[in-house]
């Protein structure tokens, strides 16, 4: 009979509890993606994939599942509220507390049910998404292949039941703690609308405000000098949440105060500024927290963002040549073209290195991340080589003025030599030359002379000058990096010449070549398998913490839509037009969901700014900021939807009584 | 006196077919400008019915309302929400009013939404509230005030507008006896000083006898009728009570 009773409960409650199900289902397709990527065998199989990769994203799948358990905890606990007047009835009727708390566990079992199956499904889909992804950035061949992995079921099933054992362990508590009484009135109790101490709160909010400030100023001015005092930072952080606490939890007050002043109070937007102002004052000590999730969502959208678009400027940077070799030894260099000839050579070019230590551009980068610390020399090529670079990577020729010079540097790094660069003019091997342009075509540029850019002069300017290296590039036919590397290490061995002693993870010494062989397959190698698992566990926590915000939003905002649904209604019958209470049902949720964002865009731009100087030298500020175009669409996409959702929702509470 | 309401044939009936409730059934009346009219009959005989019809709150399957020259039942839907806030007040039992606004914000409320100047509604706020005796509460919430004073917040809120029509619709149902006697002697204020014209729902006889005159509703058809004319309030009240006991129904006689 209670079955019975539950699951005709559940059933008619699922269309109430639409942010619910979209919430748990999207998380449970994320634990059951990702896990199936983690299990996926070619992913397993990856050399470069390394066990404490692995343990990064099952890290971030263990506190994933955390942080949802702890919102359906949050969930479960405002259906109880909701639907505190049916439970209070059983109580009448003489249903037992032990009984009731039963039949709530079954009902919120069987949505965890709908959830999950609906949560594999999408899952299934999200998977091969992600997997198609990953793939594609890890090389590997993909086809679609849609089939459940065994392992990512179990640790999804696993994590269900451990999401839903925290959630409702003490339901029963619940149950036997509560009188009916209060489950009769509970949706009668207001929010709670007296501002004690106004004034109190008014010095909060600025002392709070100022103490953002200076943080976000602290933390920019320590990441932008070398090296970071981590102590510094990490107190900043700290001072950082409390003071964004303060602020939300002050707020209440200082509206009023803006939006109220005076005869304020006796015009129409009296309305709107006190809802809107009752409820954030209502939920103000989690208005922090949603701040907190906000930032963490968005920076870690920004920074995911930021990777992907890094790595993929750094691939298409490393892809022109296939092998470069910095060596001054011609007989050696013989040998490797030697060797290399198996590997089908379709073009070859050798260029001049030359350093000038006394140039005056040089001067524009020190103190920055652009040069090593103590480098003092400005790496110099010739027009000539420079032009045989450029053929090599299938880039046009270039020519050159007579004292001019061109500025070759990376995509990622040119915006902020750019705006290094204060002069027209600069001293290059005693002579006064005007910069012509700066370049950024893809040309592997820090392998020239592990620096962020090189001088390109006329020939001319170095004649009689001995260059400090050599820099040979081949292209070739045959890509497989692997053998490359194997017959180039032969070799390299045989001659006692270009190799070093590694170390490799599992703490074993071998040896492999020197740093100045570089091959192309190998440099997109090096790293990459960092990268996927970062720019995934990065998506990951976004895409959860984004789901995890609106939807407290949503639910504490759908749940007060039957409990105010008076105002609404003494609204009409006062006047106000069916239009105007739709604005105002719009602008309510508009504001309820903009709000963590007043504080959280700010401080997250900042923070994520500041975090980007670590990249100085390597991407230039306007690279770091084109991430965040694509990581806000990608947020309020998903934003979006809960947005909606709610507001369609919230509508057909309110309406039927408008009519 | 020229009749500011009237209500001819009005009927309003519910469900279909052959399982019909007659709500209304052929209903005329009118009220004329000042007056306090009462509306009395038991549980079911139409009287809020009536009140929700009147005050274009529901639609009415037949007949007319004639209110200030205009057909109520004929205003559009896009018109009729201006039209409430123009020429209607409302009281209501359980005093509908915006908890999270404050008292002064609550009484202010409908010529707020009128787009009055603000500093002419924060004159007018204060004004009503002095003369209803609620001045010295205006900065507190509803939920820091008596009930008493909730509902003279919810008459000062009626009567702001200087509306043509107000309906209270069993005004005295949620106060003690000390608070209605006070809301009743304001609402005899209102009619008296304001010439505002008052239309009063109660099953309430000891209400009821404040009105200058009382329609009787049963089964959704006028019983009958009286007028207090001369009669002291006791004379009235006792007629008022024949009349239910002819009636029938529950009633609050004391």
């Amino acid at each position: 009979m209670l079955f019975k009773l539950s699951l005709r409960n559940a059933r008619r409650t699922i269309g109430n509890y639409l942010i619910y199900i979209l919430t748990v289902s999207i998380s449970i397709a994320f634990i059951y993606a990702i896990s199936g990527l983690v299990f996926h065998p070619d992913i397993q199989n990856l050399s470069t994939m390394s066990s404490g990769l692995f343990l990064l994203l099952l890290g971030t799948s263990c506190l994933v599942v955390v942080v949802i358990a702890w919102l359906v905890r949050y969930m479960t606990k405002c259906i109880l509220e909701r639907r505190s007047k049916e439970f209070g009835t059983y109580m009448l009727l003489g249903i037992e507390s032990r009984d009731i708390a039963r039949l709530y566990r079954s009902e919120q079992i069987l949505l965890g049910v709908v959830s999950t199956c609906l949560g594999l499904a999408i899952g299934t889909i999200l998977l091969e998404v992600i997997k198609a992804i990953v793939f594609r950035f890890m090389d590997l061949g993909y086809t679609l292949t849609i089939h459940f992995s065994l392992k990512a079921l179990t640790t999804t099933f696993l994590s269900v039941i451990a999401i839903y054992f925290f959630a409702l362990i003490d339901s029963g508590q619940f149950f036997r703690r509560q009188k009916i009484v209060d489950l009769m009135s509970f949706d009668r109790q207001n929010q709670l609308l007296q501002l004690k101490g106004r004034r109190q709160r008014l010095s909060v909010f600025i002392v709070s405000l100022l103490f953002i400030i200076v943080t976000l100023f602290c933390i920019e001015y320590q990441f932008n000098k070398y090296p970071i005092t981590v102590w510094i930072v990490a107190v900043s952080f700290v001072i950082l949440v409390i003071s964004i606490y303060g602020v939300t939890a002050s707020l209440p007050a200082m509206l009023i105060k803006a939006f109220l002043r005076g005869n304020n109070r006796y015009t129409e937007r009296v309305i709107p500024v006190r809802f809107f102002n009752s409820k954030i004052n209502e939920i103000s000590k989690k208005l922090g927290t949603l701040t907190v999730i906000f930032v963490v969502a968005f920076s870690s959208l920004m920074a995911a963002m930021f990777f992907s678009n890094y790595y993929m400027d750094q691939m298409e940077e490393l892809n022109n040549y296939d092998l470069m070799l910095r060596w001054d030894d011609m007989e050696y260099v013989n040998g490797v073209h030697q060797i290399i000839k198996q590997y089908d050579i379709e073009a070859n070019a050798s260029i001049a290195v030359y350093e000038d230590g006394a140039g005056s551009l040089n001067d524009e980068f020190k103190d920055t991340n652009v040069v090593a610390e103590n480098r003092r020399e400005d790496t110099i090529i010739g027009l000539t080589d420079y032009n045989a670079l450029r053929s090599l990577a299938g880039y046009p020729v270039v020519s050159l003025p007579e004292h001019g010079f061109i500025l070759q540097t990376s995509s990622t790094a040119k915006d902020q030599l750019k705006d290094l660069i204060k002069k027209d003019f600069y001293e290059i091997f005693g002579e006064t030359m005007e910069l012509s342009t700066i370049h950024s075509e893809a040309m592997n540029t820090v392998d020239i002379n592990f620096t962020n850019y090189y001088i390109v002069v006329g020939d001319d300017v170095l004649s009689g000058k001995k260059p400090v290296t050599r820099v040979h590039l081949w292209k070739l036919g045959n890509k497989n990096s692997k053998s490359l590397h194997e017959d180039l290490l032969d070799y390299a061995k045989r001659e006692g010449k270009g190799t070093r002693n590694v170390q490799y993870w599992d703490g074993s010494q071998g040896i492999d070549l020197a740093h100045n062989f570089s091959i192309r397959g190998e440099l997109m190698e090096e790293g990459k398998s960092m990268m996927v698992v970062l720019i995934t566990s990065l998506y990951y926590i976004a895409m959860i913490f984004c789901a995890i915000l609106a939807t407290i939003l949503a639910i504490s905002m759908v749940g007060d839509a039957s409990k105010y649904r008076y105002r609404h209604d003494i609204l009409v019958k006062i006047g106000y037009d069916l239009s105007s209470i739709n604005n105002l049902i719009r602008n309510q949720i508009l504001y309820i969901f903009g709000f963590p964002l007043i504080l959280g865009i700010p401080v997250t731009t900042s923070i994520t700014y500041s975090i980007s100087h670590i990249f100085s030298g390597y991407v230039s500020k306007g690279f770091f900021l084109k991430s965040a175009g694509p990581a806000a669409a990608m947020f309020f996409a998903l934003y979006g939807i809960y947005f909606i959702v709610t507001y369609v929702s919230y509508k057909s509470v309110v309406q039927p009584k408008l009519r | 006196m020229e009749p500011i309401l009237k209500v001819q044939h009005l009927e309003k009936y519910y469900g279909k077919g052959s399982v019909i409730t007659k709500a209304l059934d052929d209903v005329s009346f009118q009220v004329e400008e000042g007056e306090f009219l009462g509306i009395m009959g038991a549980s079911g005989s139409g009287k809020s019915t009536l009140l929700n019809c009147v005050s274009t709150i529901d639609t009415p399957t037949g007949g007319k309302i004639i209110l200030n020259g205009r057909d109520v039942t004929r205003i559009s839907d896009r018109e009729i929400a201006k039209f409430r806030r123009t020429n209607l007040g409302f009281v209501f039992q359980e005093f509908n009013l915006l908890d999270t606004l404050t008292v002064g914000e609550n009484i202010g409320l409908s010529l707020a939404i009128n787009h009055i100047d603000k500093d002419k509604v924060a004159h007018r706020v204060r004004n009503i509230s002095e003369i209803l005796g609620i001045g010295d509460i205006l900065d507190k919430f509803p939920y820091e005030v008596s009930g008493g004073q909730r509902q003279r917040c919810a008459c000062a809120r009626a009567l702001i507008n200087s509306p043509s029509l107000i309906m209270a619709d069993e005004p005295t149902g949620a106060l003690d006896s000390h608070s209605s006697m006070l809301l009743l002697d304001t609402l005899v204020k209102m009619n008296e000083r304001y010439r505002a014209t008052i239309l009063l729902v109660t099953h309430d006889i000891f209400s009821a006898s404040f009105c200058s005159r009382v329609l009787f509703l049963r089964d959704g058809k006028i019983f009958t009728e009286i007028v207090r004319g001369n009669k002291d309030r006791k004379t009235f009240y006792n007629e008022i009570i024949d009349i239910m006991a002819v009636l029938g129904g529950e009633t609050n006689a004391i």
